[in-house]
């Protein structure tokens, strides 16, 4: 299957770069592609080894890490929002009233950041 | 008891491959002097394909410092004098006749000679080259009174050979050497050796030499550390530095007259079926090293340490300054979701892998970038890796921009590529920040010099 997987991503990538068909969406392919595979870039200049971090496993950690802090939020804002309105609410009620409010801020920022 | 300078900073990468305290000799059939393994030189050719040299002999010159000439290490016929993209002298090859005859350049006692008598002697012999200078990592220039020598007389890179092996019993020789530089600098000579391990009686008997030890991870054994906790390096000063192998080398010069390039190399590596240490010359092909040594993979061969190191093809030769060869796989594939596996086989410095759990455990590395490149992103983590008294996020930023004041209020006069090879091994963002440093190094050279 990764194989098949892998020539696939190799069949279409030429569209993607300069001269191709989605030339414009190469950053955005390049994301989906080293989410599937780590590149098979060798080292050519400098330390012939590198440690085995990169960049998507930081920021992976970074966002499990605030996941937490993202739950509290959203129940958050729908509980100062109904203490705001003196209106008595439920835990369920807080947390999807504040999911609303959060979530197309979350969309906009990540679906942004893959199309620059 | 003498002070130990304790290094907290660091990291020690555990590698499979560590040369056996073993020696065989290997005769390599061609030999080479490379150019490019000198920095900001710019070599003219003195013979051609087809002469006739002796160890000693001219190769090629410095054109702006005509007095800095680079000899043959062996006897033999020049093959080939190799050129790359607009003409750059790539290498002098030289086939050897296997008879190692010799220039004289008449032996003498070092504490007989004036300082300038000595110089002359290294530089018609093409063995000043072995003494190179901080800051910028040049050859050393030969008027200058530097503030000290250092030899750093152990090597904490990964699968670095091991000096007090290598230098044992040979007590006279390195003491000559070390006669002849003493009489080069109104300093002193700083020998600097570790205290974690048991060391020669060639480097503790070592007369008018101040020796220092030192304790704690690579990068523990540069030069460039020791430097910074011995007596950092301010504008306008300079320190020369050598290994004990080339000290040897000198010391051979004077008490024999001749140009003697022999050196114990370590052949290391997890593709080399048995890594250990070779008696052979400077400028080796390695061919005759690893032809039936190494497995069958795709494989990366390496003069010098996987950090540091250059690559070299299988038929290529040692670097001048190198005292190891070093053979990994390449990385050359594709990994599905490598960035989310558990990884128990990777090693990392982070804790997001597991190496950090096994402190004892050696570990295979191929040369795969394990991601691509990216922009920097402040970890804080270089400091972690960084032992000298600089912030070196802010150094390498100020290099990238080439602002000059920045550079030098950073402390770029104390540091080299090596230096910075850690932070490189590190950096989560793939920068080539070794190649950056140079560069900086570079521009700092031609505004100063």
């Amino acid at each position: 299957m990764m194989k098949g997987l892998r020539n696939y991503i190799d069949k279409i990538k030429p569209q993607f770069e300069k001269g191709g068909r989605f030339e414009k969406l190469q950053s955005t392919f390049e994301a989906f592609e080293t989410f599937l595979f780590v590149p098979n870039n060798v080292t050519f200049k400098g330390s012939h080894i590198r440690d085995a971090i990169d960049m998507k496993r930081t920021m992976s950690i970074v966002v499990m890490a605030l996941i937490p802090a993202l739950l509290f939020g959203m129940w958050n804002i729908g509980y100062q929002h109904f203490l705001s309105i003196g209106e008595a609410s439920g835990f369920w009620q807080n947390f999807w009233y504040g999911f609303i409010k959060a979530f197309p801020i979350i969309v906009v920022s990540y679906v942004t950041g893959l199309a620059i | 008891m003498p002070e130990i300078f304790k290094i907290k900073k660091g990291l020690d990468i555990s590698l499979l491959g560590e040369a056996d305290k073993t020696t065989r000799e290997v005769r390599s059939k061609q030999y080479a002097i490379k150019p490019i393994d000198f920095v900001g030189i710019f070599p003219k050719p003195l013979v051609q394909e087809g002469d006739e040299v002796k160890a000693g002999t001219p190769l090629f010159f410095d054109k702006y410092r005509d007095n800095i000439k680079f000899t043959a290490p062996v006897s033999g016929k020049v093959n080939e004098i190799r050129r790359g993209a607009k003409r750059v002298l790539l290498e002098i090859v030289i086939d050897s006749d296997d008879k190692f005859t010799a220039e004289d350049f008449g032996a003498a006692d070092p504490n007989d000679l004036t300082r300038d008598a000595i110089i002359q002697k290294m530089l018609d012999a093409g063995l000043w080259p072995v003494i190179r200078q901080r800051p910028y990592g040049i050859i050393a220039l030969p008027d200058v009174d530097p503030k000290a020598i250092m030899i750093s007389a152990f090597d904490t890179h990964p699968l670095a050979p091991d000096y007090d092996f290598i230098m044992d019993g040979q007590e006279n020789e390195f003491q000559e050497g070390l006669n002849a530089l003493g009489k080069l600098t109104s300093g002193k000579i700083h020998l600097n050796i570790s205290a974690e391990q048991g060391t020669t009686k060639t480097f503790l008997n070592a007369k008018n030499v101040v020796i220092n030890r030192f304790k704690g991870p690579h990068p523990a054994g540069n030069v460039g550390t020791q430097i910074n906790a011995l007596m950092p390096l301010n504008r306008g000063e300079s320190i020369w530095y050598l290994r004990p192998q080339e000290v040897l080398m000198i010391g051979r010069l004077f008490k024999t007259g001749k140009y003697d390039a022999s050196k114990i190399i370590a052949l290391t590596g997890s593709e080399v079926a048995k890594p250990q240490y070779l008696k052979t010359r400077m400028g080796a092909g390695i061919m005759d090293m690893v032809k039936d040594d190494v497995s069958k993979k795709n494989l990366r061969y390496i003069s010098g340490n996987v950090l540091t190191g250059r690559k070299i093809e299988k038929n290529g030769f040692l670097g001048f300054y190198d005292s190891q060869v070093t053979v990994i796989p390449e990385g050359d594939y594709y990994e599905f979701f490598g960035w989310a596996s558990p990884g128990f086989n990777k090693f990392s410095f982070y804790h997001s892998f597991f190496s950090w759990l096994q402190p004892k455990r050696k570990f295979t590395i191929d040369t795969n970038l394990h991601g691509g490149e990216r922009a920097f992103v402040m970890t804080g983590m270089f400091e972690k890796v960084f032992p000298f008294d600089i912030y070196p996020m802010q150094l390498i930023k100020a290099i990238m921009i080439e602002d000059i004041d920045q550079m030098e209020n950073l402390g770029i006069y104390e540091v080299e590529e090596e230096d910075f090879a850690l932070c490189e091994f590190i950096d989560t963002s793939k920068t080539e920040i070794q190649g950056i440093v140079r560069k900086g190094l570079d521009i700092m050279r031609k505004e100063m010099m």
